[in-house]
């Protein structure tokens, strides 16, 4: 004997036993024609050398991954002397199935039962002989973390590949399957396939797609002439075959283990029961997404507020100067002072809040959080008619709405999809929060979280209600059943959150310097136009129509020419609404600062309307492209582009109009 | 222990693999390699184009958007439904 297989579950211990057992005479290639690696490897025992291959870890042998083919390839063809099974002893059960597969290939295996350390401080009492009657095969405790137990485990594996007898132990797949492979089996036994008919048997009624090519080529007629009727059983069998093998490790580790009673309640499900409960978990998601704003106003508004701003006004200031000194043309000091900088750089003064937003939403999403939010509001979608996946479409939708409603491809059905898709852009977006947070910095410094609370839960219930309607007229059916796994909570990781967390202000930078710059440069040459016209007057051209297209917004409040061209100019890009409001009004006041022009325009109840009016309305180009590529309709795109219009108006005008009657 | 993990599943909107482990008394591994069996053998199907991804690809210009944990969501196949209404 000289060749001795190592398999195992992947984190069994079964490199680290080559490893120890091997020392550095290793030698690592590849598997002919795959990918996977090959590990081999020599040791001397008693003066006697032998040979170690460490074959890929797998759960099991089927023929469902590359692992798992090599694997037991190498066991039935490579004619190993001895297999030496690695069994992770803290998680027999999960380890043994592969143990059983290695027993119905009737291979010489001695199973080194690992990290016995690690089974002892968990209180498991294993029955080392009684487990090793129960398989058939011999059972050697190992920790080869520590090198325990090599000697023991060598010593029976030299001395059981020297018996002449393979394992003895059969177990019952239940009366109809084992009549099955007991008449394949007959067929085989007289046949010269390089495999035991058994096994053979046994994968066929598995539907291993591998022996059934093997017995299309090789196989004898009397079993090809059944392989369509074995498929069909396959299909039956296959679940009943799985199961015993459970069935049979199951009454193997209760007669030789004892583990501590029952398996406790852990703390994601102890924390479930609070979060995702019936009526709970409503409120706990409100409170929840209502604290993340309000620290958000705390730490990025009182406390890093103002630094960027002041930062861009000095930066502002220096340029222009310098400009001026060395005599730059009006235009380009105009184009600068106003444009870039009054304009562009207001987008760029609330970063430090949405850095903040960011990374508490990167902290939610990184606990595992947001799969429970989803299924919290699962049960109010089902009740509206729609389907409990819209919401994780939704939720995406909050970053942007772009891959918001690309994530609706997740959905089947097309009625679940079409609403899913048309109802996503009333989810605030990322691109919408500087609108917020410059109305909410001029109008509500007191209550800025209250404020972007409500707007953010205004578009969920929006949303919800449209897609009420919509299931009810334009895309009437029935919604089709999910089943969501809840991933275990975890404690978010500073480092990704905060990676997580530059990536969506890198987007949001990016945005700004070149959609946003595009944008306002082009409305800047529209708003000094024509020649010898007071620059950013009623009688530029942006003027001009901004005051054709103003009276629209006279109900909701702020029918001004500048409230309409910024409104429009927002269909570009959601950012280039507080860009050109800062552009516009850039002069209006002393010290040329947004916030306090709009104190000067606005009241706080027209900046409500206007903001309401900004959540709802049309969304921006991006979006409507990416619905015009996802439904290929010019229909469904220009449907997009004007019923939200219409609905913002709608929820515009009755804010300011219900405010008005109110006495605001 | 297949099916009951199946009988789980069914009765759960939303399931996690340590409340399954708990209520069929097996360990957190043995219902993870179910989960897996019960989907390699088509009885329940996993949405493949999940709107969150494990990591960001780069170059993808969603990647900003990536959630950091995975929602992975599940329907009953019909071969699923035909199984667990002869359980």
């Amino acid at each position: 004997m000289n060749t001795i297989a190592l398999v195992g579950n992947p984190n069994s211990g079964k490199t680290t036993l080559f490893n120890a057992l091997t020392g550095s005479n290793q030698h690592i290639g590849n598997w002919p024609g795959v990918t996977v690696e090959k590990k081999e490897g020599k040791f001397k025992y008693k003066d006697k050398q032998y040979n170690v291959v460490d074959l890929p870890g797998t759960y099991s042998l089927g023929a469902y991954s590359e692992d798992e083919v090599v694997a037991r390839d190498y066991i039935l063809k490579g004619n190993p002397d001895v297999v030496i099974n690695v069994v992770d002893a803290t998680n027999i059960e999960r380890n043994l199935y592969l143990t059983t597969q290695l027993i119905e290939m009737g291979t010489k295996v001695v199973i080194a039962l690992n990290m016995m350390d690690e089974a002892k401080q968990k209180n498991f009492e294993i029955d080392l002989d009684k487990l090793s009657k129960e398989l058939g095969v011999p059972v050697v405790p190992t920790v080869a973390s520590k090198s325990r137990g090599l000697d023991s485990l060598i010593e029976k594996a030299i001395e059981y590949a020297a018996e002449s007898e393979n394992p003895k132990i059969e177990f019952s797949f239940g009366d109809d399957i084992d009549k099955e492979i007991e008449g394949i089996q007959a067929i085989l036994d007289n046949s010269s396939l390089e495999y035991p008919s058994k096994w053979i048997a046994i994968k066929l009624l598995e539907g291993d797609q591998e022996i059934f090519r093997l017995i299309e080529n090789k196989g004898p007629a009397s079993i090809k002439e059944r392989l369509v009727f074995l498929e069909e059983k396959a299909t039956e069998y296959e679940l009943e075959i799985v199961d015993k093998r459970y069935e049979f490790i199951g009454k193997i580790v209760n007669k030789a283990i004892k583990k501590p009673l029952e398996i406790e309640e852990t703390r994601t499900d102890k924390i479930d029961k609070i979060i995702t409960h019936k009526y709970l978990g409503l409120p706990i998601f409100a409170l929840i997404m209502f604290g993340i704003f309000q620290l958000t106003f705390v730490i990025g508004g009182d406390l890093l507020g103002g630094y960027v701003a002041t930062f861009i006004e000095i930066i502002g200031e220096q340029v222009v100067g310098l400009l001026t000194m060395i005599k730059a043309p009006e235009w380009l000091l105009s184009f600068l002072s106003e444009g870039i900088f009054g304009g562009v750089g207001a987008v760029f003064e609330f970063i430090p809040l949405i850095t903040v937003l960011y990374f508490f939403i990167g902290i939610l999403e990184d606990t595992g959080y947001m799969a429970r939010a989803a299924y919290v509001m699962d049960g109010l979608m089902r009740t509206l008619g729609l389907h409990g996946k819209t919401f994780i479409s939704m939720i995406v939708g909050f970053g942007c709405n772009v891959p918001g409603i690309m994530s609706t491809r997740t959905l089947d059905n097309k009625k679940d999809r079409m609403i899913a898709l048309l109802i996503n852009p009333f989810m605030s977006c990322g691109a919408r929060l500087p609108i917020y947070l410059v109305f909410i910095a001029a109008f509500f410094p007191k209550h800025g979280g209250i404020v972007l609370f409500s707007l953010y839960a205004l578009g969920i219930v929006v949303a919800l209600l449209i897609g009420k309607i919509f299931s009810k007229t334009l895309f009437k059916g029935e919604s089709s059943d999910f089943i969501m796994e809840l991933p275990p909570y975890r404690l978010p990781i500073f480092k990704y959150v905060v990676r997580d967390m530059w990536d969506k202000v890198w987007d949001f930078l990016h945005r700004a310097g070149t959609i946003i710059f595009i944008v306002v440069s082009l409305l800047w040459i529209l708003s000094v136009l024509p020649f010898g016209v007071e620059p950013y007057s009623q009688e530029s051209i942006l003027g001009r129509i901004g005051t054709i297209l103003a009276p629209i917004f006279v109900p909701a409040g702020f029918g001004t020419w500048q409230a309409t061209v910024s409104l429009f100019a927002g269909i570009a890009a959601k950012e280039a609404v507080v860009a050109i409001l800062g552009m516009v009004y850039a002069g209006v006041s002393e010290g040329s600062q947004l916030v306090t022009a709009l104190q000067g325009v606005f009241t706080p109840l027209t900046a409500l309307s206007f903001m309401v009016m900004t959540l709802l309305y049309t969304p921006c180009a991006a979006v409507l492209a990416t619905v015009k590529q996802e439904t290929k309709s010019n229909k469904w795109m220009i449907f997009m582009a004007v019923y939200p219009f219409v609905i913002g108006w709608i929820g515009a005008v009755l804010v300011y109009q219900v405010g008005r009657l109110l006495g605001f | 222990m297949l099916k009951d993990v199946l009988k789980e599943i069914f009765n759960a909107k939303a399931f996690s693999i340590s409340l399954i482990a708990k209520n069929l008394n097996i360990s957190e591994g043995l219902v993870e390699d179910s989960v897996k069996e019960l989907l390699r053998m088509g009885y329940i199907i996993e949405d493949m184009g999940s709107p969150t991804c494990d990591t960001p690809c780069s170059g993808c210009a969603m990647k900003a958007f990536c959630n950091s944990v995975p929602i992975k969501i599940y329907a009953i196949a019909d071969k699923g439904k035909k199984l667990l209404k002869n359980i």
